[in-house]
């Protein structure tokens, strides 16, 4: 009896390790460590997709809120965590504004793309009040003399583009109003407290609806599907593209099958229903880019940003 | 007391010259505008509850010169307080290495009963398992129902 | 209208809704009642949750979180004398003290009644007014919110002690943690030792520290035989005649703070502040603020809660949330495919209805609810003071810890404990130091704005009629008390038979040892 017991246990315990060494990735659960806090956009789009892909990795994928200087605490954590895909770093443009002010133990090259999920492309945006109707009128105006521009905070994306658009077509440099996030920006344009800003299309679309905010011109190559009447910059004889993009990066170093069953899971989430339906609901624009596609866009934002970067800097 | 508000006036005069200092030195013009406030405020209250430091300090000695001898006796004592709550201090310093670096559970249960000691609660058939039980119930409710995840390489 | 209450009332009453919002109500109350957790955690976890079911429960269970996590805060405000969150700050001031004086039963009543009775207020003005209060917010511009922040930052000097001088030190020191981090309006790095800096100290990290943290330090002071007796528990409801005294101040509290509530940011801080020192500054009774007057519960608990229904204004009428918390229920509307804005009081006329209705049977089950649970949670206080402050300070850890995974925000809390030890020791006042710190920047961050919107001009201090008028409100307000200090303390050194100020200056420590 004895024997045949000691049998099982050895056979159980050999297939046990046989099946942790030979078991595809993932085996254990997947954190997405988001650098901001909870109930932000990025918080938000990242729980819809962690529910998704448990169903389509098999095991629970959380999402863990790091928020803190500038998102650079939960930046440095996720990317200082072991390469083996099991932490991944909700990855946006303020990764490489980050890298750029020189605050960060880590590089680009610390940081393997995994994929990006949304693209939410920058709108110019005006209070009514403000008497602009079309984006030649704005932008006449905004070489005549500073148009005061409202931000939802000092090196946010919205400034950035506010910054690099002022570069791109010379115009006169906007006089900025730094608020405490987009809650705050939106409702200065409304009232008619700030002339002009930029935003993404979530935050402002009930304002837009009601008509007290006036999107000028989308900063994309297509239309927002959102905005069907607003043309692009492209459209109105402005090349300009610019926008917050969204995606996961893994610490470098991460196995490549590990990187592409990530990859993959990110993609097929992306094409699923619910993902699809959650972020049309929440007005999230879903720009799926594969993994070397991903990464080709980081270091070309990384080129541009190097080069407006003294704006930043200055007083 | 007005030997404490003096005290506390020089600590005042210090703090609000180091501000005013640091932001000279590291601060560019245009942010520096409140921190140079907030500076010379520091140091204008500074000042004042030095000058009514000095002033009480005078008229209590014309008053009585007495009362420096009775304070001496106290002086165990007050050294004896001082070191409780530098013990309690120095727990929260343990507490911060040993979660980080060790286990959560151990440095709650360290926490608690080397704070309800300090605190003078002796009676260990009740602290102890208090202790175990409020640890292993925290770290439980916070990683599972919470998603926090403890730093430490033990649970 | 009355067709819409009614629709509501269909979609609110069945037996789902229910159980949801008695369930939302136990687990608001018991996270509030936690240090360092807030309601917005419990919603933020909460709001997967309500994925998979109907809109109309899941906004039932939200809110219900909301409301009486807002509540739970003053539990332990009161029992404890830590302040789970910054809205629960001004509850401590006198909540606690009653609980030194065996009143724990009759402050944990008042708080209930009071949050009870502003989130009724709040609910009843989000259900008629909300569109037109909703044009309201938009005149906040950047010279208003500044004018906010200066009426906020002026009650340090009702609230802070006997001493004008201390007082004022605690809030300029507040004033410069408010500093660290990043200038808002240009990103310059200021007094960052640690990257963790960069945005700033952890608010409800310090908040817990210099008062969870020192009230065990203090009792380390003590000789272990001078742990007294236990205070007395009396009864938690306070009668009728108690509420019909408490009913102006109720109203008071509610009106303020529904009206913060509606500003985005600005939010429940500043109304709890603000409703705290209007109180302090038209109360006659005995005993004195800061000592345990009912009023000082009252009135920031009907604030606190009057801000919930507030916060919704801006988020039902113009998609904007008011503060973070309505950014999760904002989250929370769109993944059901609705669009806030008047479109919602159109086009989904039931759901709305039955969200404004939610808030106000939220309100209504947090009462019995309330009341039930601290009969017993009251029991805390028998539990030995030196046992008790062990499990205290692991409470404390582990929920500051909790806020963002920070262990620097674990390092801030303690620090913060040592620095209220020593304020203690120096008989400064800590709460103009909260105040400051969480009003600082608000300040600071609009007046700069204000001024690059008036070409680096003052004039906006005077062209803005809003602006204007609470300005020189603030001005009162800082003034008024400073100067009957200053005639009372001239009157007392004029006759020195009663009094020397030698005793001055005792009084200040003398009214610091709260134990």
């Amino acid at each position: 009896m004895k024997k045949i017991l000691a049998l099982i246990l050895t056979l159980v315990l050999t297939f046990a390790f046989a099946s942790t060494a030979l078991a595809a990735f993932p085996e254990k659960e997947v954190t997405i460590v988001v650098p901001f806090a909870a109930g932000g956009n990025v918080d938000l789009c990242c729980r819809i997709i962690a529910d998704e892909m448990t169903k389509i990795l098999g095991q629970q994928v959380i999402v863990d809120d790091r928020p803190g200087g500038g998102a650079i605490i939960g930046q440095t954590y996720a990317l200082g965590q072991p390469a083996d895909g099991y932490t991944m770093l909700a990855l946006t443009s303020s990764f490489v504004t980050n890298i750029l002010s020189g605050d960060t133990d880590f590089g680009m090259e610390n940081a393997t793309a995994i994929g990006q999920f949304c693209f939410d492309p920058e709108i110019v945006v005006v209070g009514v009040d403000s008497g602009i109707t079309t984006i030649d009128e704005f932008m006449a105006a905004a070489k005549a003399g500073a148009l005061t521009n409202s931000t939802p905070g000092f090196s946010t994306s919205h400034h950035i583009a506010s910054l690099i658009l002022t570069e791109t077509f010379g115009l006169t440099p906007f006089a900025y109003m730094h608020t405490d996030g987009s809650a705050e920006q939106v409702v200065q344009l409304a009232g008619g407290h700030a002339q002009c800003g930029m935003t993404t299309y979530g935050g402002a679309a009930t304002l837009i609806a009601e008509g007290k905010i006036i999107p000028l011109a989308v900063c994309n190559s297509e239309r927002h599907q959102a905005l069907p009447d607003v043309p692009t910059m492209a459209e109105c004889g402005y090349d300009f593209v610019y926008g917050a993009y969204r995606g996961f990066a893994v610490p470098a170093g991460t196995p490549e099958d590990v990187v592409n069953t990530l990859s993959d899971a990110l993609k097929q989430a992306m094409e699923s229903e619910a993902v699809i339906k959650a972020f049309n609901d929440s007005g999230f624009p879903i720009m799926y880019l594969n993994a070397a596609d991903y990464q080709k866009m980081l270091d070309e934002d990384y080129k541009n940003m190097e080069a407006i970067y003294y704006l930043l800097d200055e007083e | 007391m007005p030997k404490k508000d003096i005290g506390l006036g020089v600590v005042s005069v210090g703090f609000g010259a180091w501000i005013l200092y640091y932001t000279a030195e590291n601060i560019k013009k245009k942010s520096a505008f409140w921190p140079n406030i907030i500076g010379w405020g520091i140091i204008a209250l500074g000042v004042v509850i030095l000058a009514i430091g000095v002033f009480n300090f005078i008229k209590e000695k014309k008053a009585n010169g007495g009362q420096a001898e009775k304070k001496a006796v106290d002086k165990k004592a007050e050294l004896n307080k001082y070191l409780k709550v530098a013990a309690v201090v120095g727990l929260l310093v343990v507490f911060y290495f040993v979660f980080q670096y060790v286990s959560y559970i151990l440095a709650t249960v360290i926490l608690m009963i080397g704070t309800s000691f300090i605190l003078g609660y002796r009676n260990w058939k009740i602290m102890i398992p208090t202790a175990l039980i409020l640890s292993v119930l925290l770290y439980v409710t916070f990683t599972q129902v919470f998603h926090v995840h403890f730093p430490g390489p033990f649970y | 209208m009355l067709q819409n209450i009614a629709a509501g009332f269909a979609a609110l009453f069945t037996w789902e809704n229910i159980l949801f919002l008695v369930m939302g109500t136990l687990v608001g109350l018991i996270i509030g009642a936690l240090p360092g957790l807030t309601g917005n955690m419990a919603i933020a976890l909460m709001v997967p949750i309500t994925y998979t079911m109907s809109a109309t429960t899941g906004l039932v269970f939200l809110t219900s979180i909301y409301c009486s996590s807002i509540f739970g805060g003053s539990i332990s405000a009161i029992l404890l004398g830590i302040p789970g969150t910054i809205s629960s700050f001004a509850t401590t001031l006198d909540g606690y003290p009653m609980a030194k004086q065996g009143k724990a039963g009759m402050a944990l009543g008042i708080s209930t009644i009071s949050s009870v009775f502003g989130g009724l207020f709040s609910a009843i003005v989000l259900m008629f007014l909300t569109t037109v209060l909703a044009e309201f917010a938009l005149k906040f511009g950047p010279a208003e919110y500044f004018a906010v922040a200066v009426l906020g930052l002026s009650c340090i000097a009702s609230i802070g002690g006997k001493s004008i001088t201390k007082g004022l030190l605690s809030g300029f020191i507040g004033l410069f943690f408010a500093v660290i981090g990043q200038d808002p309006q240009r990103g310059t790095k200021r007094f960052v030792f640690d990257i963790h800096l960069l945005g700033g100290v952890t608010l409800v990290a310090a908040l817990i520290g210099i008062f969870g943290v020192i009230s065990v330090l203090k009792n380390a002071e003590k000789k272990s035989k001078e742990t007294g007796p236990i205070p007395e528990v009396d009864k938690v409801w306070i009668g009728w005649k108690m509420c019909r005294k408490l009913l102006p101040t109720w109203l008071r509290g509610s009106i303020i703070g529904t009206i913060i509530g509606i500003i985005p940011g600005a939010g429940t801080n500043v109304a709890t502040f603000l409703a705290y020192d209007t109180e302090n500054k038209f109360n006659r009774s005995e005993p004195k603020f800061g000592e345990g007057n009912p009023k000082g519960v009252a009135a920031p608990e009907a604030a606190n809660n009057g801000v919930t229904g507030g916060s919704m204004v801006p988020l039902l009428a113009l998609g904007v949330p008011g503060n973070a918390t309505s950014a999760l229920f904002l989250g929370a509307l769109l993944l059901k495919g609705l669009t806030t804005g008047p479109v919602l009081f159109t086009e989904h006329a039931d759901v709305a209805y039955s969200l404004f209705l939610a808030f106000f049977f939220a309100n209504v089950v947090m009462a019995p609810l309330g009341l039930f649970i601290l009969r017993y949670m009251k029991k805390i206080l028998s539990i030995p003071e030196s046992l008790l402050g062990g499990i205290i300070l692991a409470f404390c850890m582990t929920g500051v810890f909790s806020i963002s995974s920070s262990s620097f925000d674990v390092l801030t809390c303690i620090f913060f404990g040592v620095l209220g030890y020593a304020f203690y020791k120096f008989d400064i006042p800590t709460a103009p130091l909260i105040v400051c710190l969480v009003l600082g920047s608000m300040a600071e961050s609009n007046l700069q704005q204000a001024l690059v919107a008036n070409n680096q001009s003052y004039s906006f201090l005077w062209t803005h009629p809003i602006a204007l008028v609470v300005l020189l409100i603030a001005l009162v307000s800082f003034f008024v008390p400073i100067i009957s200090k200053l005639v009372k303390s001239t009157r007392k050194a004029r006759h020195p038979n009663t009094v020397t100020a030698g005793d001055l200056a005792e009084d200040t420590s003398d009214e610091m040892d709260d134990d």
